[in-house]
């Protein structure tokens, strides 16, 4: 779609040019048959002036030629050449009497009274020509065509010229006024951007045009039921996930109940193994729930558009050996080699929001890591960047599967992972928003050193100004 | 002054007409407007070469330069819209209307081409007829008046076109296109005729009495439709192959407009 600015003011310059230079032209036709008709009048003029001379004082037979002398001047000798007027005097037998100096010998028109064109000198001639009523001698006056063009047309040329200058310096303005009276709309745009993204506050009425004010109101309506349904939603997973909860714990306690219950009765050997076997199963499966109602509650928390910043000063270093002494229980089950390498490195960040992250990544390494594998840790400081490297020799992930793996609920299904390894699908999705609510970058590849996965994150370092 | 704005009005007009057109017909394509660029290198830096060289040209081909040369711009014109038409199908059939470097072309060779001609003759005109005779004002103001109304009415076009809708605009400015194409091929073949490089001199009729070339009513038919008060036999037979061809291709144009509804939404 083409932009409102250029649609008015191309449109409004097309008329304007339009408009003024087609009237300019009915200006000029007009102007110059105006100039024709003073340039005849001149010429009338002329043939009067003429006709109050007396052919008949004049000796017959020889012509008198009479050349200018009045003229004293080169600038008046110019104007003369150009309103040069030529006439002849004939006696009433059509004979010569009395010509000026640059008028032919035979009769410049024919002996008929009126206006005439005509051609001499090499020129196109406007003739008037004359006859006394009294003795009939006749009086012929013309002027140059092209002079008397030229003329009218340097006069006209004066009012039409500063209409066609006019039009590019009106062209402007109109790009500019058109501008000026768009400006509330790009105003009224910057302001909804500007927004933080969690901010669904109505937009402020004040300031706005007329014709802005329905956008504006059904901007403001759209606003409100967004942020309503926000609340549902947030409200609804948080109930959800905290509601489930409860059960949960009654599960597991009447679970560990029945366990217990199971030892006090008398029983075959054989029932009791049985009974026990699909306890444990059981209680396996409660605690997947268990993990995956938790997770649904930090993805919750942690989806940007809801999440309250309050980024504080943390140490990842500090964080990742914080993590690793918490879930190191599981790696040593598994009989796994962690190692960490690098020094304190400070990003601003949710430490909460970070431990998620790291656990994650943690968890995921040591779940898919074979027993007996390795994982390692490295954190680099560089300038005004934080890289958070962890690097695992499982079987890693296809290249074409790297952007799919942080989608919700995607699960990797190949001969390299174990299906029945327990988990929701929502690890690395919750890795990758809490990444985009610190503005981290995450790039996934294939570990050089272990052979697994590699999952580096690129923090933006702690700076202090940034946060004041 | 009016002979001024009559000529570079004609000029004009029949250069607006083409890219105004092409504009507005890529525009319903969702077309970038990158290719303008382009087009305006080479319609000033092909007009200048033209006008510069104008003395060198005639002289080619035995004096044959110049009239071959306006047949070669005409011809590429008209062939590059007819090319333009036959790729749009194409287009549409593709779901995601990506413009393809074969209809990008199109619309650069055949806007530049039509405006090096028109350009080319207004430069001449303005420097022999008006600064070189020391007419400069009244030619220069003339010029001036008669490109701004060319170039508003071109606007005028373009939005008129805009305003029907995509489906609607694609359509008309085929429709234009078709006819203004086989008007540059029938041109061509005209000059060919002149030129003495095509036989025949019968002239099928005499409508200048109904309308004049030099008329307004005949200088727009003239840029629309080719209009030629005398036309010849070779001549109406190009016009009318050409006009075939484009119906043709428009034809398949609507039958895939009506097969993909959506194409262009």
């Amino acid at each position: 779609m083409i932009s409102i600015r250029w649609f008015l003011t191309l449109t409004l310059i097309a008329l304007l040019v339009l408009v003024s230079f087609l009237s300019s032209l009915r200006g000029y036709r007009e102007s110059m048959t105006e100039a024709e008709t003073l340039f005849d009048l001149q010429l009338l003029e002329h043939v009067k002036l003429l006709g109050l001379l007396n052919p008949a004082s004049f000796l017959f037979g020889n012509t008198l030629v009479i050349a200018d002398s009045v003229i004293t001047t080169p600038a008046e000798l110019e104007l003369s050449l150009q309103l040069l007027v030529v006439y002849q005097i004939f006696d009433n037998q059509e004979q010569l009497v009395i010509r000026s100096e640059n008028s032919p010998l035979q009769n410049m028109a024919p002996f008929e009274a009126g206006y005439h064109h005509a051609e001499f000198n090499g020129y196109s001639w406007r003739t008037l020509v004359a006859q006394d009523p009294l003795d009939g001698h006749w009086i012929m006056a013309a002027q140059r065509n092209d002079v008397r063009y030229r003329l009218a047309e340097t006069v006209t040329l004066q009012a039409v010229l500063p209409g066609v200058i006019g039009v590019p310096i009106a062209g402007l303005l109109i790009w500019w006024i058109v501008g000026l009276g768009l400006r509330p709309i790009q105003t009224l745009a910057a302001s909804v951007r500007a927004r933080e993204a969690g901010d669904l506050q109505a937009v402020e009425l004040d300031d706005i045009p007329k014709e802005l004010t329905p956008l504006t109101l059904s901007t403001n309506d759209l606003l409100t039921r967004l942020a309503m349904a926000f609340d549902r939603e947030k409200r609804f997973a948080a109930d959800a996930a905290h509601e489930l909860r409860t059960p949960i714990s009654v599960l597991k306690v009447q679970l560990h109940n029945l366990q217990h219950d199971l030892h006090t009765r008398q029983l075959p050997v054989q029932t009791i193994q049985a009974t026990q076997k699909s306890l444990q199963e059981l209680g396996e499966g409660i605690d997947r729930l268990a993990q995956l109602i938790e997770q649904i509650l930090v993805l919750n928390r942690s989806t940007p558009d809801q999440y309250m910043r309050q980024f504080i000063r943390v140490d990842l270093l500090a964080l990742v050996q914080d993590v690793v002494s918490n879930e190191f229980e599981q790696i040593l089950a598994r009989d796994q080699n962690f190692s960490l390498d690098g020094l304190p490195a400070f990003v601003s960040g949710d430490e909460t929001a970070l431990r998620s992250l790291i656990q994650n990544l943690l968890i995921n390494a040591s779940k898919y890591t074979p027993v007996g594998g390795q994982i390692h840790v490295n954190i680099v400081s560089e300038g005004s960047k934080v890289l958070l490297q962890l690097e695992d020799s499982g079987p890693g992930i296809p290249e074409h599967q790297y952007e799919q793996v942080f989608d919700r609920f995607y699960r990797l299904s190949d001969e390299h992972h174990d299906a029945s390894i327990s988990g929701s699908g929502l690890g690395l999705a919750i890795v990758k928003h809490i990444a985009d609510m610190h503005q981290a970058d995450i790039q996934l590849s294939r570990s050089l050193k272990l052979g697994g996965l590699c999952v580096s994150i690129i923090f933006q370092a702690y700076q202090q100004e940034k946060l004041q | 002054m009016i002979d001024a704005v009559v000529i570079v009005l004609r000029e004009v007009l029949e250069a607006m007409l083409v890219c105004c057109v092409l504009l507005a017909s890529s525009y319903a394509l969702g077309a970038k407007r990158i290719w303008l660029l382009p087009v305006t290198l080479f319609a000033v830096g092909g007009a200048l070469l033209y006008a510069t060289n104008l003395a060198l040209l005639t002289e080619l081909f035995d004096g044959r330069g110049q009239e071959l040369a306006n047949v070669l711009l005409l011809i590429l014109t008209g062939a590059s819209l007819l090319f333009y038409l036959a790729q749009l199908p194409g287009v549409l059939k593709q779901k995601s209307s990506k413009i393809t470097p074969a209809l990008y072309t199109a619309l650069i060779v055949a806007s530049a081409a039509a405006m090096i001609r028109e350009l080319a003759e207004i430069f001449i005109y303005i420097f022999s007829y008006g600064i070189a005779s020391g007419q400069t004002a009244p030619v220069v103001s003339g010029a001036a008046i008669g490109a701004g109304v060319g170039v508003s009415l071109g606007i005028f076009i373009f939005f008129g076109l805009l305003w029907l809708g995509k489906r609607r605009c694609l359509q008309v400015s085929a429709v234009l296109l078709g006819l203004i194409g086989a008007g540059m091929m029938s041109q061509a073949t005209r000059f060919l005729v002149q030129s003495g490089l095509l036989p025949g001199e019968r002239i099928l009729w005499d409508s200048s009495w109904l309308v004049s070339e030099s008329s307004l009513p005949g200088e727009l038919l003239h840029a629309l439709l080719g209009y030629d008060a005398t036309p010849g036999i070779e001549q109406l037979m190009v016009y009318f192959a050409s006009l075939l061809f484009a119906m043709v291709l428009l034809r398949k144009l609507i039958v895939r407009q009506g097969k993909d509804v959506d194409a262009l939404r």
